[in-house]
């Protein structure tokens, strides 16, 4: 065999070369058989699915009724116009159709004759990422501008009118600070699942539109949305339709809350009403207020910033935020703890001369009769609020059975109401005062206790469970607004949560007719402490007290009443607490009478103007 | 005017056939680079418009130029390469944490471009000395080292696509130079056995695209997501496509808009026209391979035959590699199609090469 010159090899090596480069072009040919044409219907499929957007959509907000359905917060409609992107789209460049809808934009303001809220980057924003979902360029448009839209404009290609529900306070600051508001809420967890947008939902942010958020909220619904090559809305399949929030059921009586507000006028202070037979509170009362309108769909920072730099804090719940010395108020409770120690009787006395030494060489401390009351019995003592004589009664029984009562009655723990933030007062112990002072209450710390000042403090919620408690004989009710849920109009509310149990505190029945004939006595009595606030034709019974604070020289007062009403079968424990004010007998007592007035006086029913 | 039409004389000889595919090739890039930017208004195809008009002129500008003048200046452009891959490291442009590209303010220059040619240039005087015998191994030892230079230096930017090139490139011009297919199997061997160590010397990225290639679901929305949305868009192509601007993997952004129109712009074309437009889009690539083989074994000159090779199996590595991994053949390597992918630099070094093989063709017999 001859051998192949150099150039003769090249040559075969070239053209071996060769059938290997196109035997390779072959082979990837025969891939793409395989891949586009075989498996073609697969990946078609697959990219099928990846043209559908999930939507989520919230469902409706339930609304938060009062006890006799009256709507305290509600979803009003707020008309707004939006665009559509994919009617208005134009063939060619993208910049064309934005330039139309820019335009568009421009038109409707002139004609509608409100501003363009809308800048061009906005809407190419939207254009870019959402432009399957109508672009809202106008929002909560007022009637009058409805009326010039449908005059002058009207329905036409891809721009129409769109109703969105608005969370709205028809009563504006009733109950506002309990009743709490709604915010633009945040994106959904992810564990729901994925989404590739979401509607904007209402999110609890305060008071019982947070608490019951869960509840109001309902079940979001997920929508599939087909698009197309370029990412336009081509059609839409409903995958899951959004379930309605339930309705609360409070049972607060807005008529009542409106009632406390207004007796409470503009003085910084507290209202309970509170009925003693199942704990249901039927109103939460506090000044000053604000408008919860103002603080949706978001809050500006104009109205926050007045609100938080408001020395009067508007934004704290006081009867269930604040804790207080409850000062005289406390005292019928001291005596009831006397009574059931059996170390003291109703007939027990003790004389006033005006002052009382705690310890030998302490400082005496003042009743509030310098001269003394002389010689009383319990009844009297109560009636007219005799600091000595609950001196004198604690040194005999001792701060144990005083404890015992007050914490039987929930001072000193948060009475697990349904609101955002609760707190418990204290009701002080060894331990506790060892933690601060590190020392032990003293004979000084328990006589200040007995009469409702020192270390013990008590919310306004909490007086008026105790309150409770001795109008209803001896039951510890703990307090509610909730009276259930409901999803239709037809089906009563449900209440599904268990609700904590009422408690018997086995009272000795004498010792409790002992303690209301003496609270009588406070009102209804020649000298009780608030005989100016009887009703005609109303037997009711009460309790003043002032708690001093503030340095010497700038004494404030809380002035404080608590009552329960009538006075056989009550069906009303009330509290009235003025933050600061000169006096019970000024402040509260006279707030009393109108509330008892207005519900159970001859000229009754009629809320007091101004 | 005589000098003129002597001095334009050659381009009459120029292998038309080749031309004309390149000049297809070229059209066409235009058009899905157009399709691929489509819905996002993007300009590149008027840039990449741009840049091919400029490169026509070098292409024919090269084949007018005597490639026998290459053989003196081969060593001086070899170390030019090499000083230019060398001052990356220090002068270069990162993009992605990879130092490819001299920031040149008009174009992005990438001296491997440069570095591929020298090397071809240099193996095709080496192999085409005809008193060389390739049968020896001291005959094939050298160019391996010059060949490893540049490739180390690629290698390190890292641009292992690129450096792959240079290797097939060598392989390639090797065996037509006639070498025993014993040496052909030791190589063969000791690149087997030297895997391993190439995979401990390989970046992590790196391997990782390795393990997802071989097992593409082992992170679909991650590293196997341009992969995975590139065959899936390929696939659902089908026979005929979904017509031109039509594909919708591209236009619903599930391809990366950076890479559509450049290193996954095959699966754009695959998607828009299927398999029929992607075999003829491969179909017109082999027109050229064939084009250049011929005018290999035309050519008398082993000088001139050695760099239409070198050309050819710079240009097929680069077609065939690209292919393979947009379809999900092969383990992704950032390397673009040639005169079809986005990419001024990449055009104008591409034509300047076939426009060196129209050079020797014009030169031939």
């Amino acid at each position: 065999m001859r051998r192949m010159t150099d150039t003769e090899r090249a040559k075969l090596r070239i053209r071996l070369l060769l059938g290997i480069i196109l035997a390779l072009q072959g082979g990837i040919m025969a891939f793409l058989w395989n891949l586009q044409v075989v498996q073609g219907h697969t990946y078609q499929d697959q990219i099928s699915f990846q043209s559908l957007r999930r939507v989520r959509h919230p469902g409706h907000r339930g609304r938060i009724l009062d006890r006799n359905g009256l709507v305290l917060a509600d979803n009003r409609p707020s008309v707004g116009i939006a665009l559509y992107p994919e009617e208005l789209r134009l063939p060619g460049r993208q910049s064309r159709t934005l330039d139309r809808i820019d335009g568009l934009l421009d038109e409707i303001a002139e004609k509608i004759g409100v501003p363009r809220r809308l800048t061009r980057e906005e809407v190419a924003a939207h254009y870019r990422n959402e432009r399957m979902l109508p672009l809202v360029a106008w929002e909560d448009l007022d009637e009058a501008t409805v009326a010039r839209w449908a005059e002058r404009v009207g329905p036409m290609e891809g721009v129409d009118l769109l109703t969105e529900p608005v969370r709205h306070y028809p009563y504006h600051d009733l109950l506002a600070q309990t009743l709490g508001y709604v915010g633009r809420g945040g994106m959904a967890d992810p564990d729901e699942g994925r989404y590739h947008f979401q509607i904007p939902e209402m999110e609890g942010k305060a008071g019982l539109e947070l608490v019951f958020d869960e509840v109001l909220r309902g079940e979001a619904g997920a929508e599939l949305v087909r698009i197309d090559v370029s990412s336009y809305k081509h059609n839409v399949e409903v995958l899951v339709p959004p379930e309605a929030g339930q309705d609360v059921h409070l049972t607060l009586d807005a008529r009542l809350q409106h009632l406390a507000e207004r007796v409470l006028g503009d003085e910084t202070g507290s209202i309970v009403l509170m009925d003693p037979r199942n704990g249901e509170v039927l109103a939460l009362a506090t000044y000053p207020r604000y408008d919860l309108n103002g603080m949706v769909p978001f809050i500006s920072h104009a109205v926050w910033d007045a609100l938080v730099q408001d020395p009067r804090r508007p934004l704290v719940n006081r009867p269930v935020r604040e804790h207080y010395a409850p000062g005289s108020t406390i005292k019928p409770m001291i005596c009831l703890a006397g009574l059931l120690s059996g170390k003291v009787t109703a007939e027990t006395e003790y004389t006033c001369h005006g002052s009382y030494q705690a310890a030998p060489n302490a400082a005496p401390m003042h009743c509030n009769n310098r001269f003394g009351h002389g010689t009383l019995d319990m009844r009297e003592a109560i009636a007219r609020s005799c600091n000595v004589y609950m001196w004198e009664m604690a040194e005999e029984v001792g701060y144990g059975p005083m404890y015992d009562l007050l914490a039987s009655l929930g001072a000193g723990v948060e009475t697990g109401l349904e609101v955002d933030f609760e707190v418990g007062g204290v009701l002080p112990t060894d331990a506790w005062k060892r933690e601060r002072f590190n020392d032990v209450l003293r004979r000084g710390d328990v006589a200040n206790i007995a009469i409702g000042q020192g270390f013990l403090k008590t919310t306004p919620l909490q007086m008026a469970v105790m309150t409770a408690a001795l109008a209803n004989g001896g039951t510890m009710m703990p307090p509610t607004l909730l009276r259930g849920f409901r999803s239709s109009e037809d089906a009563p509310p449900v209440r599904s949560e268990v609700r904590k149990e009422a408690v018997d505190l086995g009272w000795d029945a004498e010792s409790v007719r002992v303690i209301r004939e003496g609270m009588l006595e406070v009102v209804m009595g020649d000298r009780g402490t608030a005989r100016n606030a009887r009703v005609e034709g109303l037997v009711y019974a009460g309790k003043t007290g002032t708690a001093q604070y503030g340095p010497r020289g700038n004494r404030r007062y809380r002035s404080w009443m608590i009552a329960f009403a009538p006075y056989e079968n009550p069906r009303l424990a009330a509290v009235v607490l003025i933050d600061s004010g000169l006096g019970s007998g000024v402040d509260a007592a006279p707030r009393m009478q109108l509330i008892m007035q207005a519900l159970f006086g001859r000229r009754g029913g009629e809320v007091p103007r101004g | 005017m005589d000098r003129l039409w002597k001095f334009l004389k050659p381009l009459a000889r120029l292998d038309w056939i080749a031309a004309g595919a390149t000049l297809t090739l070229l059209v066409l890039g235009v058009l899905f680079i157009y399709s691929a930017g489509y819905g996002r208004e993007s300009d590149q195809w008027v840039k990449q418009t741009v840049f091919i008009v400029m490169g026509i002129p070098l292409y024919l500008g090269v084949a007018l130029f005597d490639y026998r003048r290459l053989r003196e200046l081969a060593p001086v452009l070899y170390v030019v390469s090499l000083v230019l891959l060398a001052g990356l490291f220090f002068f270069g442009m990162s993009i992605y944490g990879a130092k490819r590209w001299y920031n040149l303010r008009v174009i992005f220059f990438q001296p491997s471009e440069v570095a591929k040619l020298a090397v071809i240039a240099l193996l095709a005087v080496w192999f085409g000395d005809p008193l060389r015998n390739p049968r020896l191994v001291k005959s094939i030892v050298p160019p391996f080292v010059l060949m490893m230079v540049p490739f180390g230096l690629i290698a390190a930017q890292p641009d292992v696509g690129t450096a792959f090139i240079l290797m097939c490139i060598y392989g390639a011009m090797l065996f037509v130079s006639g070498t025993s297919w014993r040496i052909l199997g030791m190589l063969g061997l000791i690149g087997v056995l030297s895997l391993p160590v190439a995979w401990t010397m390989l970046r992590p990225y790196h391997r990782e695209r390795i393990m997802v290639f071989l097992e593409p679901d082992r992170d679909p929305l991650g590293r196997g997501w341009n992969v995975r949305q590139s065959q899936m868009a390929v696939g659902s192509g089908g026979l005929h496509g979904k017509g031109f601007k039509q594909g919708t993997q591209n236009l619903l952004g599930f391809l990366p808009t950076t890479v559509a129109p450049t290193d996954f712009i095959y699966s754009v074309i695959a998607e828009e026209k299927g398999f029929v437009g992607a075999t003829a889009m491969l179909t017109l690539y082999s027109v050229i391979f064939v084009a250049l083989a011929r005018s290999a074994v035309r050519c008398s000159d082993p000088f001139g035959r050695l760099l239409i090779v070198g050309i050819l199996a710079m240009f097929c590595a680069h077609v065939t590699i690209n292919v393979a991994m947009t379809i999900g053949l092969m383990p992704i390597i950032g390397l673009p199609l040639p005169l079809v992918s986005y990419g001024g630099s990449f055009v104008l070094s591409t034509l300047l090469a076939l426009g060196l093989a129209q050079s020797v063709h014009v030169r031939t017999g």
